[in-house]
């Protein structure tokens, strides 16, 4: 997978995210800036994100996938 | 028995139960080690599966959790997360009062 895939695919989900990508190939890791978080837990926040990549995970062509979920207020902070 | 319900019944049985990569004394996935360390820093004795050995397990847990990626770990049968969270949780002191809080109710 390319991180431009991910970014695409997350921002179709959360429409006005801020994304960045670290990593390549199989291993990315993801930053996410949105409003959408507030008021979730860190496991609401990574499910959804997550599940768009389900396929590929299983497959084991996307082997690791770390997310780090934020609000605005808390990526400024 | 079907992996679904064996592995329903392991959640069942154990208060906390990590599913991971190899074992804690020998993960064999960098996220499960670190899974399995901040676990352990916790000071709790907790169950494990290894997930490697047992990949019908692997395949299955993902469709019950909603959570495609190992290792998971869960409290009374509840998916905390992954190795992110569980650190992130040690680390913010969210996680020992939740596993207390947990083994007290069991107790009762």
């Amino acid at each position: 997978m390319n991180a431009e895939d991910i970014v695409a695919r997350i921002l179709a989900a959360i429409p006005g995210a801020r994304v960045e990508t670290e990593g390549s190939d199989c291993s990315f890791s993801v930053r996410v800036v949105s409003q959408v978080f507030e008021g979730q837990n860190l496991l609401q926040r990574q499910r959804p994100i997550l599940a768009l990549f389900k396929e590929e995970i299983s497959a084991v062509t996307l082997h690791a996938l770390s997310i780090d979920a934020k609000t605005p207020d808390e990526a400024a902070s | 028995m079907k992996t679904t319900d064996k592995i329903r019944k392991q959640l069942a049985d154990n208060p906390l139960i990590l599913y991971m990569k190899g074992t804690p004394t020998l993960p064999m996935c960098g996220f499960s080690s670190k899974a399995a360390a901040a676990l352990k820093g916790t000071g709790y004795d907790f169950a494990f599966v290894d997930v490697l050995m047992n990949p019908q397990i692997m395949q299955a847990l993902p469709e019950i959790s909603d959570f495609p990626t190992f290792p998971q770990f869960f409290i009374r049968g509840e998916l905390i997360g992954g190795s992110d969270i569980i650190e992130a949780m040690l680390a913010n002191g969210e996680l020992q009062p939740m596993i207390e809080t947990a083994l007290d109710s069991e107790s009762t």
